[in-house]
């Protein structure tokens, strides 16, 4: 198929689709279930230039519609680039929908990408070339395992102060911050690893682990131009075509892959009112007197044993300020990529919301198939002050190893937010769905009066996956409030734990905290765990924690079955109502996007 | 290997241990070497570990121990306890050795088919049994006091019923403390088996005179067959300068039952690690308990539910009402295994602060490898409903009264539980003389 036709094809199916966007009724409430080949097939199901379909249109599904909508409505004019069609086709996604939308829509909706790409062309050519694409994207195990062949400026294996020197060095960075890490080093060095997660791993040998990668690139770019090609081209794989990016909307993106930031979007527009958005690196460069202040004040580099690693050799990262009184206008983004083999990751997120500031921070992850485990040993730290707030919202799918348990990433993140002013407000939400090990507790220090902590999370793991997350709520100004809803699910033959702590100190007057905490198990052969702990000090204090465990029920299946609905997506369907408490919590297109992997994350697990 | 502060406790232990002939111990040679040399290398547990993480053990290993001295004992407070059960099968022991003085006969006062005997002067039989149960009996926290009761005791009973026989007469076992005179140390260990569709109550208590020190290390191994049932009090009065830490360890077998409620109402620190594991399909685990502490008292519940076993029910009740400076601690654990299909596990803790400076740590956690199971738990801490308060002074009663009532209530919810009238009327009674001493000055 040459590009020309494409763009043909695509011209007309444009109005085709603004035309069939108009009859169907939008309902964001809809659940999208995503399965593969749940379309009918045209070479089956009569011939590619039936065009019965257009004139009964099958509804599209919420998501897909709403992301056409956009689409078309964004740049009815533009004509896309060949490269992109070829790899999505009409299906192409808005960057802010992220890519696991993108493989759900490719994967159900490619029929009818067929049809709206071919209908005009050669039915058998377009089909064969097009599915050729869309088998290469589509069929893996995990839907981001490709890895991009960049040339690593690789330092040499292992840990020592002059590696750390070597990273400070490279960075530029001031004496202060050459110093600190040092100083983290020293202490790491006398730090033992924990043991007492609930969780099963070799040891992992830190001095067979690189501590620095990035893109080679001996002049830092000044434009997208100068950005590496093959670079670009994954982040057209990831849906993020770097050449439309100026141009999206409503949301900035500090893309990572691997260490360092290679792009920054929509810095202008931010700058205007004030927000600095900027790669780590930068911010310690530019405004290290900022850095200087709050780096290391929530999350001290003595905190815990890979908090103490990260603060020694932390390679990148976001740095997020908003001035007092500001309310961000778009959502702020950072994609995180796990790249280079045997790269550990080290990012390190700083995000300040100023007096009455207002801002809400997106956080989306793949990497490619490894089968080597790969080390994720991140730190997030927020503070907002009198009357800010922060919403941090997560969405992780890194590889979580194979349907053996072989690979997989060790996500070991220490993400802690501080409620420094009164009035503040911390909320997590989180959905976690990938990674062969997840340990983290999104925490949140309640030490301004009137501070809210909140806390929302699901936690979906498969084959031999583990999770050991939760959060804890440290209640210290009065009148502190704090929620946490945890939704685990375990499947295949997964160990999924909740472990959160509740403390209220002497002085928090009139605290208050409700604590749910809910597992459901899919399958005998999984665990699901529930490890709360509630310190309270003090009389005033109100704290509940309620748990439950149950399966998915023979009933509600059958139920569901009787109505004609497979087993599959009725489990689908019942775990996405479960979970759907926290799903509500999600900016919208983090939402869509999280019910789609839910879907995914649970194939075969029932049957 | 040792901080220098359990040295005290610890060089006691060492001579101890070396002290008599065998034949005065609880145990044969053969089970006690083990614990002994457990005594040998192993800490004492700190707060780093896990299941110590809210009880300090400082205040217990600094204390010298005194050697044990039968001296003259309270015999009202003896009386009192008697009062308790109008009718029972009493067993003392005071200052911990048994008083035949004040005990039915062993031989002749019980009915046939209950064989209770001291667990030193065990016949052959009944002590292969005995140290069997001991052996098979689990402890998921292998602490170090069971293995200082194990190595060192020389008091406890032997308590074994038929099967087919019930026995609606509880059995009451006293422990007195009255040395007044340094800190001693008793160490009982108690082994119950109970045959198949056999049903026993045994009441425990455990009492001591004010001021009396005392460090109490009861090791309990009880063993349920098929369709047995088994109801088992144990109501802590010691004084508050009592350590106690008990260890007690259950086998509950198919369609077996096990209940349980724990009064601790006393001592300066206590202990109490109940474990409960099913060894059969369709048994069944009660646990009720309450914690009330004032002053700068420590509870410490520890319960550990072992659902190794389908179609088993289990269903646990705490509360706690923390006073003064007092601390209450409730760390219950739920472990459902991969074939415990069709579990029911039930676990809920609420606790009451009635002072500023009380506080409550508590850990319910669940454990879950089977799928078609109901496990819930919850926990709850707070103050008296100021709601409650005020609609009680509106009918014209004072605060402290309407805090009293409420609080009374509170623990009535599970006091009403208690099946023997008498009993119940005196923890009731015990419970609301305490709520009495407190000070409800925030209130």
């Amino acid at each position: 198929m040459n590009s020309g036709a494409a763009h043909e094809g695509t011209q007309d199916s444009r109005e085709q689709v603004l035309s069939l966007l108009n009859t169907i009724e939008l309902s964001p409430a809809t659940p999208g279930f995503i399965r593969r080949n749940s379309r009918p097939n045209p070479q089956k199901h009569g011939s590619p230039s039936d065009r019965s379909w257009e004139t009964r249109p099958k509804p599209l599904r919420t998501n897909q519609a709403t992301i056409l909508a956009f689409e078309l409505q964004r740049s009815p004019t533009r004509q896309p680039s060949p490269e992109a069609w070829n790899c999505f086709g009409l299906n192409r996604v808005i960057f802010n929908l992220d890519f696991f939308v993108l493989y759900a829509l490719l994967d159900t909706n490619m029929n009818e990408k067929d049809q709206i790409l071919s209908h005009k062309n050669d039915p058998e050519n377009a089909l064969s070339d097009d599915q050729k694409t869309i088998q290469n994207i589509t069929d893996q195990e995990y839907k981001y395992g490709f890895v991009t062949e960049l040339e690593m400026e690789d330092f040499p294996l292992g840990l020592n102060e002059d590696i750390i020197r070597m990273i400070s060095a490279k960075k530029k960075e001031p004496e202060f911050m050459t110093e600190w890490r040092l100083k983290a080093y020293q202490y790491w060095l006398g730090m033992k690893e924990p043991k007492w997660p609930k969780l099963h791993y070799p040891e992992v040998d830190f001095n067979d682990l690189y501590y620095y990668a990035a893109p080679k690139n001996e002049n830092a770019p000044k434009s997208l131009d100068e950005v590496d090609p093959e670079l670009l081209a994954t982040f057209d794989k990831l849906g993020v075509p770097l050449e439309e990016r100026e141009l999206l909307a409503g949301v900035a993106v500090d893309a990572i892959i691997d260490s360092v930031s290679v792009a920054t979007t929509f810095k202008d527009k931010l700058n205007e009112l004030g927000i600095i958005f900027c790669p780590m690196s930068e911010a310690i460069q530019d405004h290290s007197d900022l850095v200087k202040q709050y780096l290391g004040t929530v999350v001290p580099y003595t905190d815990n044993f890979y908090a103490t690693l990260n603060s020694a050799v932390f390679s990148d990262g976001s740095f997020v300020y908003i001035p007092p009184g500001v309310r961000c206008p778009m959502e702020l983004s950072s994609y995180f990529r796990i790249n280079a083999a045997k790269t550990g990751q080290f990012e390190r997120t700083l995000i300040i919301a100023d007096k009455g500031s207002y801002v809400s921070y997106l956080e989306g992850c793949t990497a490619p198939m490894r089968d080597e485990n790969q080390l994720h040993a991140a730190i997030v730290e927020l503070i907002a002050l009198e009357d800010a707030e922060i919403k941090y919202s997560t969405v992780q799918n890194w590889y979580a190893g194979n349907k053996e348990g072989v690979g997989g990433i060790y996500n070991f993140v220490t993400k802690r937010g501080l409620c420094a002013g009164h009035h503040s407000k911390i909320s997590w939400t989180q959905v976690e769905t990938g990674s062969a090990i997840t340990w983290k507790y999104p925490s949140c220090i309640l030490k301004g009066d009137h501070s809210v902590g909140e806390f929302y999370s699901v936690a979906l793991t498969n084959n031999y996956q583990q999770a050991d997350t939760g959060t804890k709520m440290i209640h210290q100004g009065k009148n502190t409030r704090s929620l946490i809803i945890s939704k685990g699910i375990s499947a295949g033959k997964s160990n999924n734990a909740y472990r959160g702590l509740v403390k209220v100190n002497r002085k928090a007057e009139n605290a208050r905290n409700y604590s749910q905490c809910d597992s459901l198990l899919i399958g005998d052969q999984c665990g699901a765990h529930t490890y709360p702990y509630l310190e309270i000090e003090n009389p005033s204090a109100q704290v509940e924690h309620e748990a439950t465990t149950s399966k998915v029920s023979d009933d509600q299946i059958f139920y569901l079955n009787q109505r004609g609905i497979s087993t599959e997506d009725a489990v689908g369907m019942i775990v996405s109502g479960y979970a759907r408490e926290v799903f509500q919590q999600l900016p919208m297109e983090f939402a869509v996007e999280a019910q789609a992997l839910m879907a995914v994350s649970l194939e075969g697990s029932v049957g | 290997m040792v901080p220098g502060t359990a040295n005290n406790f610890r060089s006691w232990l060492r001579e101890h241990s070396q002290l008599g002939e065998q034949s005065q111990f609880s145990l044969s040679a053969s089970l006690r070497a083990p614990s002994l040399a457990v005594l040998e290398t192993e800490a004492f547990p700190t707060r780093k570990a896990e299941e110590w993480r809210y009880t300090p053990l400082k205040q217990l290993l600094a204390q010298s121990i005194e050697p044990l001295t039968g001296s003259s004992i309270d015999t009202d407070l003896l009386e009192q306890l008697k009062d308790s059960l109008t009718t029972a099968y009493r067993l003392v022991f005071i200052d911990g050795q048994f008083s035949s003085e004040h005990s039915n006969k062993l031989t002749d006062d019980f009915p046939a088919g209950l064989n209770i005997q001291l667990m030193a002067e065990l016949d052959p039989e009944s002590r292969q049994r005995a140290e069997a149960t001991i052996l098979t009996s689990k402890l998921s926290d292998d602490n170090i006091f069971q293995h200082i009761t194990r190595g060192l005791s020389r008091a406890g009973l032997f308590i074994k019923l038929d099967r087919d026989i019930e026995i609606d007469i509880p059995i009451q076992i006293v422990y007195l403390s009255s040395t007044n005179s340094g800190v001693s140390c008793s160490t009982p260990i108690n082994v119950v088996c109970l045959e198949e569709n056999s049903r026993l109550q045994i009441v425990e208590q455990f009492a001591s005179l004010k001021g009396t020190q005392t460090v109490t290390l009861p090791a309990e191994y009880i063993h349920l067959k098929a369709g047995a049932g088994l109801v088992l009090y144990k109501i802590g009065l010691e004084s508050e300068a009592t350590d106690h830490i008990s260890n007690t360890s259950v086998q509950v077998a198919r369609e077996a039952s096990f209940k349980s409620h724990q009064y601790l109402l006393g001592s300066r620190l206590t202990r109490s690690n109940m474990e409960v594991h099913f060894s059969g399909p369709g048994g069944e685990a009660l646990l009720r308990g309450i914690y009330l502490g004032d002053n700068s008292q420590h509870l410490d519940v520890r319960t550990y539910l072992d659902h190794a076993q389908p179609h088993c029910r289990s269903d646990q009740h705490f509360r706690g009402i923390m006073s003064g400076r007092s601390r209450g601690v409730f760390n219950g654990m739920v472990l459902v295994r991969e074939q415990a299909q069709l579990t029911d596990a039930r676990q809920s803790n609420k606790n009451l602060l009635l002072s500023r400076d009380a506080r409550v740590d508590t850990k319910p956690q669940l454990e879950i490898y089977a799928d078609d199971v109901k496990c819930a738990h919850g926990a709850t801490v707070g103050e008296l409903d100021p709601d409650a308060l005020f609609y009680l002074q509106t009918r014209g009663i004072s605060k402290p009264d309407a805090a009293l009532m409420l609080t009374r209530a509170f623990a009535a919810v599970i006091t009403q539980e208690i099946q023997i009238d008498t009993l119940r009327s005196q923890v009731h009674n015990e419970i609301a003389q305490r709520l009495n001493q407190i000070e409800t000055s925030h209130v």
